[in-house]
């Protein structure tokens, strides 16, 4: 039983009808945040199901806060919050019952924190839930997953269909969530600007695998766009790290991963000059990556 | 800390569903009275169809609300989030139901048999084939209930209804024909022969394993969404 890690999942299999989740190995530890990057249908939601216990893997092991999943679920869901695109509050209730039928359960609800929430979501207690917005109900449903204090928070898609502000107003409590360095979020997103804001290690998943999975910073620094110019039509160098080409007449702007400084000098000896070396944005390096994958798969 | 689980979410389920529940009661409680206190057979047979349908409504909305919309909508997934298990959540959506459904039908037993003993409506040997009649709605119900929570479908458990409809009204009329039951229904003294008891027994043992057998099928799933 590993302690330090928030999450550990080893070798995850899952097989659907028409959804293969192969060899997953997911982990990072208590204190850090976690961000799952990919495509509609590449298996996010499946992970964190099972790293939930809602879904059982058909081989390979899960360990959250320490508790193996899904044998240990219901110790170890005292100490998760989970939230996701597709759970709903009971409609005819309001706010409030919510908010006694959790505390009822969960000794670590934290009232004042909880008023708190209250206020800077703009929420009523009073307020049925079937008459919220759908940005009211994901803050209401994260105010009742954050005011139980877990050490663990789970969130799938938190902030699809939200507007700007709402999207800031969740993502300022998910950073303030973390003020206790033991508290952990692992979060997807098709939002890489969510991603980058908060996550300190980022996963890329497509079509059931997991296709990159490092820290924040490796990840960004770790990618480069490159524009050459060919004037005499040399062969690009076949350098592995390499994700993608465009050539346009006498300019080839190249996208690499796994950057390091000996690169320039390897298109420079192919007779290719260097014009511009670029940093990548996290949607830039998604994209990139999705593509690479998704040809490498064909 | 688990059984505290499931015990509000059976609280829970009480509270939601309690206007419902209050207004198939009083529906209940209506027929009883037009049953008892106005005369003839007439008034009896109004009072029990009420009665009959408040049980019959009360059963169906608890399991579209508590099962079927809960799946629906996604509210079990809230519930899943929670620090309990599918076994734990079967159970507590088993309980629930049968503990209002079985509620409203002792009740509907009860008023039953007294009004039909007390005022004479029916003469005594028509006890058992009432108490046959009334046994035969629990395992009806108790089947319904399962296909919901074992299939989570609205089309399969409206199937399920429509079938046991035909099945139940079948079911009676075999049971009237019987030589061992039928000449008696009118007779002033209640025969318990072997068939009356047999059937009962059946009933009962039926209504019975169903649920055990939901469970059992329950606790084998891997995956609750």
């Amino acid at each position: 039983m590993n302690t330090t890690l928030a999450v550990n999942c080893k070798a995850i299999t899952k097989h659907y009808p028409h959804f293969q989740m192969e060899n997953i190995d997911l982990s990072f530890e208590q204190g850090t945040v976690m961000g799952l990057v990919g495509p509609n249908g590449a298996g996010k939601s499946t992970i964190l199901r099972i790293i939930m216990g809602l879904v059982c893997a058909d081989s390979g092991s899960v360990e959250v806060l320490g508790y193996s999943m899904p044998g240990d679920q219901v110790e170890a869901k005292r100490d998760i919050g989970y939230i996701s695109e597709d759970m709903r509050l009971y409609e005819s209730e309001t706010i409030s019952f919510h908010m006694e039928f959790i505390k009822s359960i969960f000794n670590s609800w934290d009232d004042e924190y909880a008023a708190t929430l209250l206020r800077r979501f703009d929420l009523k207690k009073e307020q049925k839930v079937k008459g919220l917005s759908h940005g009211q109900r994901v803050k209401a449903t994260l105010l009742l997953a954050l005011a139980r204090r877990p050490h663990l928070l789970v969130f799938d898609e938190p902030t699809t269909g939200l507007d700007p502000a709402a999207r800031k107003d969740v993502l300022n409590e998910m950073m303030n969530a973390l003020e206790d360095e033991t508290r952990s979020i692992l979060f997807s997103s098709h939002n890489t600007l969510d991603i980058e804001q908060i996550s300190d290690f980022i996963t890329f998943i497509y079509n059931g695998r997991i296709i990159e999975s490092r820290n924040k910073e490796e990840f960004l620094d770790g990618w480069r766009r490159l524009r050459l110019i060919n004037m005499e039509n040399n062969p690009v160098p076949g350098l592995a790290n390499i994700r993608e080409i465009q050539t346009s007449g006498k300019l080839c702007t190249v996208t690499l991963n796994n950057y390091n400084d000996t690169i320039p000098e390897q298109f420079t000896s192919a007779g290719l000059s260097v014009d511009t070396i670029e940093r990548l944005t996290l949607e830039e390096i998604f994209l990139s990556n999705v593509k690479y994958a998704r040809e490498g798969s064909a | 800390m688990t059984n505290k689980v499931v015990y509000k979410l059976i609280s829970n389920d009480l509270k939601i569903n309690r206007t419902p529940i209050l207004l198939w009661a009083l529906t209940a409680v209506t027929g009883i009275v037009v049953a008892y206190f106005i005369p003839g057979l007439v008034a009896a047979n109004i009072g029990f169809s009420l009665l009959a349908s408040a049980i019959i409504g009360v059963g169906i909305h608890m399991l579209a609300h508590t099962v079927l919309y809960d799946n629906l909508k996604g509210t079990h997934i809230f519930v899943m989030s929670l620090p309990i298990n599918f076994k734990q959540y079967t159970l507590a959506k088993l309980s629930v139901n049968l503990l209002v459904f079985y509620f409203m039908w002792a009740l509907l037993s009860a008023a039953c048999i007294y009004v039909t003993l007390s005022r004479g409506i029916f003469p005594a040997g028509s006890l058992p084939m009432v108490l046959m009649v009334l046994f035969s709605i629990l395992p009806v119900y108790s089947l319904m209930l399962s296909i919901s929570i074992l299939t989570q479908s609205i089309g399969y458990t409206i199937v399920t209804v429509v079938t046991l409809n035909f099945a139940t009204v079948a079911y009676l009329w075999k049971i009237v024909y019987l030589d061992s039951i039928g000449s008696y229904v009118w007779g002033d003294h209640a025969v318990w022969n072997s068939t009356v008891l047999g059937i009962i027994l059946i009933q009962l043992l039926v209504t019975i394993i169903i649920p055990v057998s939901t469970i059992i099928i329950q606790f084998k799933k891997k995956d609750v969404i």
